[in-house]
């Protein structure tokens, strides 16, 4: 038997330190990940996915004014003893259970710091082993798979042991400025290794329709990267300048296309959309929710 | 001359396991629609009809919350938006500050469940005066019921204890709501809320929801003793001295 070199893959840092200003006034106090899909917060579907690609330790890299969260995830002692009292047993074990999804680990991001979607691993570094690849998330992604979207990527990473691997999806051509897209090597060594990424730029300009969004498996290499703090558009530090410097230095830099959908709530309506296609995907409100479509769009 | 009406209390005390988990932390009317808590909504609904003092009644850990987000001056959000050149978003937050003075309070813990409890826990921050009683799970498009009802008091009958909001929904499923049953011979004084009846026994299709005002004669029915009263009334102790006002159109 061959002792497999690495580490399995337990830890994952969530990005949630943003300030989600585009929810205000809403998030004025509720951390944006804490918005609810229908009735579970973002953040939840997050760890969920997480947890059923093997993830044991949830590392959260938040801000101040988000212990509502914190809250979330801990026991709550005081509605656990009402619903006891009140024979509430299901309900119950639905807010019992959530405590023991994972180990949460919180981390606060630093004001000294470079604002970007790079910056929460350099917050997560000391909880991170040097010879231990991690998951990164970012809180603004959630995703629709048969297979969790996390897991497609560690089995990616477990096969070719790349720097990175980022989890990318096909954009349409208006909306490519939105997001850091890749360039694909012409004859790569590992299939979907990439040559360079840049950060929102517009169709035409940008290396392709492949765009990256919240899901990656990141090494030690990225964060020696990071380290330098080289910020880009907008004077922010972005996860995807950091890997087209390694790409750039010949590292292996993998940008999976996803089996499954990716979906955002970075902004109101695309918070919408999304919400909407969870509910379809509910048999307790899908047909009463086409109906109220169909006679109020009518 | 009718009292002006410058108060209500605002209720969201329950624990709204139909939205669990994410109302474990959560209050219930904390939660957006799109971008806005619910109960900033209904306050500002009961802002259209003049009202200057609220009193919110949450639960104990939802009375934190709200303290937060109605008082917090949010320097650090503000701090940010001007960092990323985007200070005309802090004027959602400003506009939190603009709402009415607000009070928030937690539920008398030692009341039985039901809809009166939080009224009567309340009822310190309340004078001899009337006031709107707005459940803050209902929300209205359109005009403000608060304003309706606060309309319809300063025109009613010195005897009018109590009036109640109702909209008529012809095809309303009636097992789901309170229905409004009309004091016989009476278009708009009401005789009693029939709680979610059977299609059969529904005295009508005017559906009752969660917009009261109250004068303060109905105070001496709102004795914390009366526990069963409270508990198994819910608003029944209107029904035999409330009027109903005509039904409203949202």
């Amino acid at each position: 038997m061959v002792l497999n070199p690495y580490r399995p893959i337990t830890k994952a840092v969530i990005a949630v330190a943003g300030y989600g200003t585009r929810f205000l006034p809403a998030t004025k106090n509720l951390p944006k990940e804490m918005l609810p899909i229908i009735d579970k917060p973002i953040i939840h579907y997050l760890v969920e996915e997480a947890v059923a690609s093997g993830i044991t330790d949830i590392i959260l890299v938040t801000r101040a004014g988000q212990h509502i969260m914190e809250d979330y995830f801990d026991n709550n002692l005081e509605l656990e003893h009402v619903l006891e009292e009140n024979g509430k047993t299901d309900h119950l074990k639905i807010i019992r259970d959530i405590p023991k999804m994972a180990n949460f680990i919180y981390v606060r991001q630093k004001k000294h710091l470079p604002y970007g979607t790079a910056t929460p691993i350099l917050v997560a570094q000391n909880l991170i082993d040097k010879d231990e690849a991690f998951v990164y998330m970012s809180g603004d992604d959630v995703t629709l798979a048969k297979t969790p979207v996390t897991k497609q990527l560690i089995d990616v990473y477990e096969k070719y042991h790349p720097s990175a691997v980022l989890a990318v999806q096909e954009v349409a051509n208006e909306d490519v400025k939105r997001y850091g897209t890749v360039k694909y090597r012409k004859s790569p060594l590992i299939p979907f290794e990439i040559e360079s990424g840049a950060e929102k730029l517009p169709f035409g300009q940008a290396p392709s329709n492949m765009a990256q969004f919240g899901r990656l498996i990141l090494t030690n290499d990225v964060m020696i990267e990071a380290q330098k703090m080289n910020t880009g558009k907008d004077g922010e530090f972005w996860m995807i300048d950091v890997l087209n410097a390694l790409a750039q230095q010949g590292k292996s830099v993998i940008a999976q296309p996803i089996e499954g959908e990716w979906l955002t709530t970075g902004d109101p309506l695309r918070y919408l959309q999304t919400t909407f296609k969870f509910a379809l995907k509910r048999d307790d409100l899908r047909d009463d929710l086409l109906a109220f479509i169909k006679k109020e769009t009518s | 001359m009718k009292q002006p009406v410058r108060k209500a209390v605002v209720t969201d005390g329950g624990y709204a396991t139909r939205f669990f988990p994410v109302t474990k932390t959560v209050p219930k009317c904390m939660l957006p629609i799109i971008d806005k808590p619910i109960t900033q909504i209904v306050i500002e609904e009961c802002m259209e009809a003049g009202i200057t003092e609220i009193i919110l009644v949450a639960t104990e850990e939802g009375r934190a919350i709200y303290d937060d987000y109605f008082h917090n001056n949010s320097q650090h959000i503000h701090e940010q938006l001007v960092k990323q050149n985007k200070p005309a978003r802090f004027e959602k937050i400003r506009n939190v500050y603009s709402l009415p003075n607000i009070i928030v309070i937690a539920q008398n813990k030692n009341l039985p469940y039901g809809t009166a409890s939080p009224i009567i826990s309340a009822l310190p921050y309340i004078g001899d005066e009337p006031f709107l009683h707005v459940q803050a799970d209902d929300v209205i498009v359109g005009k403000s019921t608060c304003k309706e009802l606060v309309d319809t008091y300063l025109a009613s009958d010195d005897d009018v204890m109590a009036i109640i909001a109702a909209q008529d929904i012809p095809n309303v499923d009636v097992t789901r709501y309170g229905i409004v049953k009309l004091r016989e011979g009476t278009q708009n004084e009401l005789d009693s809320i029939i709680e979610k009846p059977t299609k059969e026994d529904a005295p009508s299709t005017l559906v009752s929801f969660g917009r009261y005002l109250y004068t303060p004669m109905i105070k001496k029915y709102l004795s914390p003793d009366k526990k069963t009263l409270v508990k198994t009334m819910s608003c029944g102790w209107l029904t035999q001295y409330g009027e109903w006002r005509s039904s409203i159109k949202c």
